[in-house]
């Protein structure tokens, strides 16, 4: 690298390169793809919303959920 | 040759310090000569106005001799405000580990507490007013730099300030509004602390200090190591090395200290408590135990000199656990503050009339904070488990600065300074990240917090010295700045000194002083409570004040008076329906989140404050030293009293050298009166604190047969060990909870230091 190049590379970083990411954000809301949504959203997934809740496999606790 | 320098010195700081030059104060020796033109040798050798030997002046004179008040050295008596200045002998001489404990021990009318497990792990107060605020109401400056962080405002005067303790020759303290010659975040004082420079003490110089606490017991008092119960440690190394040398034909020095600062704090039992507002892990649900903390401080100053440039940078990391924050005693629970200031000066005298000063200067700052909390009440939406709290915050900035002063008539009887300060700075911010707590997956439906923001920032100032009589000196000046982030403000001063006879000094005074609003309160959001505050204004405080300064050969003494009004105060109130419908519309809030809830900032609150302190210093025999100071505040809102300030506080110390350079012993002692205890909840009623008063004893030696060792002993002891902040209380939800203030880790400690100077 030449030297006006590492200069110009440790003004960019200076300036730019060194800020927060910004988070990413939410995924789109899907109770499917959520791990014990129903427990987590009884509103939006609950058994009173008629979404069947999927299981994402990390608790045993799935058969408390689950919609009609 | 020290005589001739101060000689030379005198007659040129008629160019930075027009008031010195008068011949107005008494001095033991004969007045300075007139001043001559300086030659091109001592305009180099002395153009930077921190190249002059206050120290030897300050002999000469009789006074101490200030430079922050105005920007440029003058007396003490004839500054435009008040000013306290402590040196590195008071530092050794009193046992004193960090500024934060200078300013207690030692300040007039600065009030601090090590509120260390609260978010904002320490309070900084002066003129009746202590806001659990991270000193965003007081100036923070190390030889000219703003310590303030730019993007928050926030400073820390303990071991988060990151200068090591053996680079301080003095610290300056201006009570007050300061805004006049430093803009924002100059509301209730300026500290602003000098490194030493290499014709202080030259060599290497090493330091090591070895601390020890014993445990405490829920009463706060020491008890003996056991189960649960530890003794901490706290351990300081220090490096420094200076010189003196020649560099392309011109005079230079380097300066480099360096510090690493450790602490495994003691044990210090919290009553256990039920959960409930707390949060735990335990099985049973309670909050409370053995509670200790860790604390990592390492820092480095370091400054290159040659011919009329400077270049100094500093550099600082400051990590430590918060065990009383979210669940109890969790060591991932921490905060990390990180800087990173890089200043290059440049001063030099235009001609005999004509002294210019000119900075570059720029700086990084990082900070972060990380706290767990079980209950989902604390958490967003989905995060049943509890989640982790993570607020982080990255500025930075750069800026030029460049300031002209003129001594008309080379006497110092009518000199203008004039200058300009511009600055860039770019923040991002994270204010409220949470997390699973058991899995760490980001929130499925709650958008986190973001904001970048780039803002600029233009100030003029100007300051006329007038005295047109012997006896009467005029201080008068102004600042404007212009600021992207609020609008404008301009901050007058006017100051008038009366000295009717050798050693009196009256000094009249009225000024103004803001606080902008920074970037991270005018983007801060939190889903779970705070909604954004846009459109904050600036806090304005008007001050004015009397003080009537007296010095006779071995004793001073200072009795000041002044009235505050604060408008504007920045404050949280509860958010409307129209503020609550658009932070939920802009993703700002958590889509369950009730309006009752939600919170933001404003300007909301107006004070008036009536105060005055008196100090005193007496040298009554050779080698004894008293001092004190006791300062009295009323702070009203709406003319009902706020006491989150106690009425009284003050402090008061004893040295008694038996030889000079020799050993000495001293005892100082800091008091405050009752106050009301701060919550960060609801409680249902007000609570009071009662007294505090530290005690701190302090042997220092040379050792006799090594020549440059001195040794340090110092005890200290809190005699009330709990904060005047409540850990628990009676609130909305728990109307029968426990009341518990928060205990202070330190109510008994002591210390043993040994610094090693070679100058070879």
């Amino acid at each position: 690298m030449t030297s006006t190049r590492r200069r110009i590379a440790i003004a960019c970083f200076a300036l730019a390169g060194c800020g927060l990411e910004r988070p990413p954000a939410p995924p789109p809301f899907d109770c499917a793809t959520i791990d014990r949504a129903a427990e987590r959203f009884p509103d939006e997934c609950g058994p009173d919303t008629g979404v069947v809740d999927v299981d994402a496999g990390v608790t045993d606790d799935a058969d408390v959920d689950g919609g009609p | 040759m020290g005589r001739i320098a101060i000689a030379i010195a005198l007659a040129l700081l008629g160019i930075a310090t027009p008031a010195l030059a008068q011949d107005t104060a008494p001095s033991p020796s004969p007045a300075p000569a007139p001043a001559p033109a300086p030659s091109p040798e001592t305009d180099e050798q002395f153009a930077d106005e921190d190249a002059v030997d206050l120290e030897g002046l300050s002999s000469l004179l009789g006074e101490s001799v200030v430079t922050t008040a105005s920007r440029g050295a003058e007396r003490a008596s004839a500054a435009p405000a008040s000013v306290l200045t402590i040196t590195a002998d008071d530092i050794r001489t009193y046992g004193i580990r960090t500024v934060e404990e200078a300013l207690e021990l030692l300040g007039v009318g600065i009030q601090t507490t090590r509120v260390r497990d609260y978010l904002q792990g320490g309070d900084l107060g002066a003129q009746g007013l202590m806001l659990h605020d991270v000193g965003r109401h007081v100036l923070v400056l190390l030889d000219g730099q703003v310590m303030n962080a730019q993007d928050t405002g926030a400073v820390q005067v303990h071991e988060g300030l990151g200068v090591p303790m053996e680079a301080i020759d003095h610290i300056e303290v201006v009570l007050g509004a300061g805004s006049v010659m430093y803009g924002s975040n100059a509301m209730l004082a300026v500290v602003h602390i000098f490194t030493r420079r290499a014709g202080d003490d030259p060599g290497i110089h090493a330091t090591a200090e070895l601390g020890l606490a014993p445990p405490q017991g829920e009463d706060g008092q020491p008890t003996t190591p056991g189960t649960g119960d530890r003794v901490g440690l706290r351990y300081r190394f220090g490096l420094g090395f200076a010189r003196a040398f020649q560099l392309l034909g011109s005079d230079a020095e380097l300066t480099i200290r360096t510090e690493w600062l450790e602490e495994i704090s003691n044990s210090y039992r919290v009553p256990v408590l039920p959960g409930g507002t707390l949060q735990s892990t335990a099985p049973d649900g309670t909050f409370g135990g053995p509670a200790e903390h860790s604390l990592q401080a390492p820092s480095l100053v370091a400054a290159l000199r040659v011919g009329d440039f400077r270049l100094s940078v500093q550099a600082s990391h400051y990590a430590r656990t918060m065990p009383l924050v979210g669940t109890f005693d969790d060591p991932r629970a921490q905060e990390e503050r990180n800087f990173l200031r890089v200043d290059l000066r440049h001063s030099t005298l235009l001609d005999a009339h004509v002294s210019l000063t000119t900075r570059l200067y720029a700086g990084l700052s990082d900070w972060s904070e990380r706290s767990y909390w079980t209950s989902p009440v604390w958490c967003v939406p989905g995060q049943i488990d509890g989640c982790s709290y993570n607020g982080r915050s990255r500025g930075r900035y750069a800026g030029l600065e460049q300031q002209l002063a003129i001594d008309w008539n080379l006497d110092g009887a009518l000199v203008t300074t004039v200058g300009y300060d511009v600055r860039g700075r770019d923040a991002t911010l994270r204010s409220a990240d949470y997390f699973d707590r058991l899995t760490g997956a980001a929130p499925a439906t709650t958008h986190l917090p973001y904001a970048h923001v780039v803002s600029a920032l233009g100030a003029i100032f100007a300051q006329q010295v007038w005295q047109p009589i012997e006896w009467l000196t005029i201080n008068g000046g102004a600042r404007l700045d212009i600021d992207s982030l609020f609008g404008a403000h301009v901050s007058p001063r006017l100051a008038a000194m009366f000295l009717p006879v050798d050693g009196t000094t009256i000094r009249l005074a009225y000024s103004e002083a803001f606080r902008a609003p920074t970037a991270y309160e005018l983007n801060e959001v939190d889903p779970t409570y705070r909604a954004r505050a846009p459109g904050l204004s600036a806090e304005v405080a008007r001050t004015g004040e009397l003080e009537w300064q007296q010095r006779i050969a071995w004793a001073s003494f200072s009795l000041r008076g002044f009235v505050s009004f604060y408008e504007g105060f920045i404050d949280t109130r509860a958010v409307t329906d129209a503020e609550f419908q658009a932070a939920r519309a802009a993703g700002d809030i958590a889509p369950t989140a009730d309006v009752a809830n939600i919170i933001r900032w404003d300007n909301l609150s107006t004070l008036r404050t009536i105060g005055g302190s008196l100090s005193f210093t007496l040298h009554p025999t050779e080698g004894l030293t008293l001092g004190g100071s006791l300062a009295i505040t009323d702070t009203r809102r709406n003319e009902q009293l706020i006491a989150l300030v106690p009425l009284w506080m003050g402090n008061a110390r004893i040295a008694y050298a038996f030889a000079p350079n020799g050993a000495t012993i001293a005892l100082a002692t800091a008091f405050t009166g009752r106050r009301i205890a701060y919550a960060d909840f609801d409680t249902l009623q007000r609570f009071e604190a009662s007294e505090q008063l530290d005690l701190r004893a302090t042997f220092t030696s040379p050792l006799d047969g090594i020549p440059g060792l001195r040794l340090r002993v110092a005890f200290s002891y809190s005699v009330n060990p709990m904060m005047p902040y409540l850990l628990e209380g009676p609130n909305a939800d728990s109307p029968s909870a426990r009341l518990t203030f928060t205990p202070t880790p330190s109510t008994l400690f002591g210390f043993l230091g040994l610094q090693y100077d070679l100058d070879p």
